[in-house]
């Protein structure tokens, strides 16, 4: 990531008030402690930063491999990536392109906001 | 710091608005002829291989006590310094200070502003996480004219200002820094009919302006060609591609020959021998490389203005952040065919202008996200999504969220060296402060009658933070909106013999 982007993302995190943590190679946020009204117990979620952020819009969302939410949430599974040490689930979600998120604005959007629609997302079967 | 000991001294560029400039003015010179004023200011910075860029945030205009109005001279107070050093660490921005010297004296810094300067270089840097400390001096003589100069510090790091930059609606201006020598020779006989239909003010203004053109192909090599022959001599031209056979029919400056080596030469190459065939004094940077790409960023921290001719959502979100965060102001073009049943419809070009203060490409509505991202997606993403996308397909599922095809929109040449040239048209205008445009947005549609004019000047979004990052420079990297993925290959500078 670049120093522009490594700025914004933190100073999105920074806005919000659970736990976060930015990891490097690849680039990603992981949000700690989701509470989903599905399970009993609280879900971490995984967020790539994609390449050419924040103009590129943030897509599709991890759960730890294995997680009970998967196969339960909207969106079909995909590949396992390692990141922070941990094995993630790509779930297909896409909130800003059919999802019912507003289209992409990075001047109004980041991490600060995609984690209302990942809210919203864990607590919702499909 | 002894600032008139300072042997290795760097060139450094500020930029303001004209409305800071007009406020500056009147503020500095009310108590002219004969006794000075002044004022903190917070600015922002960026450090570029060339020198460093401030940008003017805002002026701390002082209240009644905050500067000795007994003193002809300038004395400011305890109170109002402590305030502007507390101002600099709540920021995050670096403060200077404007002063004036009495009508008609040179703004050369005395002992008295080399021990200030000196001082302040050593005592703001207490607050806040800034290292940098400019002062500047304005002078005025009786005809109006003004003149200034510049220095400052960043960590160990002297510089000197060499150009000032205002930024209006209507002209963009640049004074080069207080200097002894002789005038440069104004007169060049190749700028006589621009001479006589706009002045040799303007004239003049075309030979020292220095212009950025973004994409050189279809519109940006025509619109390089028509400055070149107004008499600009100075140029950025940045394109990252090489000349491809179908260019031939738009890119001005390209031939059959250039076919002849292998590789072919690089687009900015093809447009450099063009301008140097018109004027061999023209100046030429050749940047084989993309706006969002720092070193190209840095090559337009000193131009007066860009033109960007790449037609892509991502430039167009570059250059409006670069008008709002780093003072760049950029006229935009992108040009459209439309056709039906077989025959063209549209013939459509649409101009942006873009500077502090005005809308950004977001507030415009000019972007579309999945353009965008696809503009910046790695070729292995792009291959991913579209396997994700049929596999939604079989599964029953719209493919939209993985991949949507985005058609290239093929051009033709006659038009877009007419959308080009028109945007060198405003570019003259605006440089020069002769004429503007009718409005900051313009479509037009050849084909129709009237040309199917439209021009529109819609407002920013008030939320918008293209309204409250005005100046911030590197200091508002916390709300960037576009950055350069690392897949792109790195920027390569085109020496002079290399195509």
């Amino acid at each position: 990531m670049t120093d522009d982007v490594t700025a914004r993302v933190q100073s999105e995190l920074a806005r919000i008030s659970i736990p976060t943590l930015l990891v490097s190679n690849p680039d990603a946020v992981i949000y700690y402690g989701l509470p989903s009204t599905i399970t009993a117990s609280p879900t971490d979620v995984m967020v790539l930063v994609p390449a050419g952020y924040p103009q590129t819009m943030l897509d599709l969302a991890f759960l730890s491999a294995g997680s009970p939410l998967l196969g339960i949430l909207k969106g079909q599974p995909q590949q396992t990536l390692t990141v922070g040490g941990r094995t993630w689930t790509q779930v297909s979600y896409h909130p800003h392109t059919n999802g019912g998120a507003p289209p992409w604005d990075p001047t109004r959007h980041g991490f600060h906001t995609y984690i209302d629609e990942v809210l919203s997302w864990i607590s919702i079967r499909r | 710091m002894d600032f008139y000991k300072a042997v290795d001294v760097q060139p450094a560029f500020v930029r303001m608005t004209a409305e800071v400039r007009s406020r500056l003015e009147s503020l500095l010179f009310s108590r002219y002829p004969n006794c000075e004023w002044a004022c903190f200011f917070l600015f922002g910075t960026r450090r570029t291989h060339e020198g460093l860029l401030l940008t003017i945030v805002d002026l701390l205009e002082p209240g009644e006590g905050d500067l000795d109005a007994e003193s002809d001279i300038v004395s400011f107070s305890e109170p109002y310094t402590l305030r502007a050093a507390l101002r600099k660490q709540d920021s995050g921005f670096s403060v200077g200070t404007f002063h004036s010297h009495p009508e008609g004296c040179w703004p050369k810094p005395s002992r008295l502003d080399d021990d200030m300067d000196g001082y302040y270089a050593e005592y703001f840097p207490l607050f806040g996480l800034s290292d940098t400390y400019f002062g500047l001096i304005f002078s005025r003589d009786e005809y109006g004219q003004v003149t200034f100069s510049g220095r400052g510090q960043s960590g160990s790091v002297y510089f000197r200002v060499t150009a000032l930059l205002t930024i209006g609606d209507s002209e963009l201006r640049r004074d080069k820094a207080f200097s002894l020598a002789a005038a440069e020779d104004i007169t060049d006989s190749f700028q006589d009919r621009l001479g006589d239909m706009y002045g040799a003010k303007a004239a003049q203004r075309l030979k020292t302006c220095r212009v950025a053109i973004i994409g050189v192909s279809g519109t940006g090599s025509p619109a390089a060609h028509v400055l070149a022959r107004a008499g600009v001599k100075d140029f950025v031209l940045v394109d990252p591609q090489r000349l491809a056979p179908s260019n031939l029919e738009r890119v001005h400056g390209s031939s059959r020959s250039d076919f002849d080596i292998d590789p072919p030469p690089y687009k900015v190459a093809v447009v450099r021998d063009l301008l140097l065939s018109i004027n061999p004094e023209i100046k030429v940077e050749c940047l084989a490389g993309n706006i969002l790409q720092n070193e190209v960023r840095d090559a337009l921290a000193n131009v007066d203005l860009i033109l960007c001719c790449t037609d892509t959502n991502h430039s167009r979100t570059a250059v409006g952040e670069l008008a709002y965060r780093y003072l760049i102001p950029t006229i935009d073009v992108g040009v459209i065919f439309e056709a039906e049943a077989g025959l063209v419809t549209g013939e459509i070009g649409r101009i942006t202008f873009y500077s502090p203060g005005s809308p950004c490409a977001y507030c415009l509505g000019a972007v579309n996200s999945w353009k965008a991202a696809v503009e910046l997606m790695t070729e292995e993403e792009k291959a991913l999504r579209r396997v994700q996308a049929a596999d939604a397909v079989a599964r029953g599922e719209a493919p939209n969220g993985y991949w949507e095809d985005v058609p290239e929109l093929p051009t033709v040449g006659h038009f877009t060296t007419l959308a080009g040239s028109l945007i060198a048209s405003y570019a003259i205008g605006w440089l020069t402060g002769k004429f503007t445009a009718p409005h900051r947005s313009i479509e037009f549609n050849i084909l129709e009658p009237g040309f199917g004019y439209v021009g529109f000047d819609p407002p920013a979004r008030c939320d918008c933070i293209c309204q409250t990052l005005i100046g911030y420079a590197d200091q508002g990297a916390f709300a960037s909106v576009v950055s350069a993925p690392e897949h792109w290959p790195p920027v390569r500078r085109i020496g002079a013999a290399e195509r």
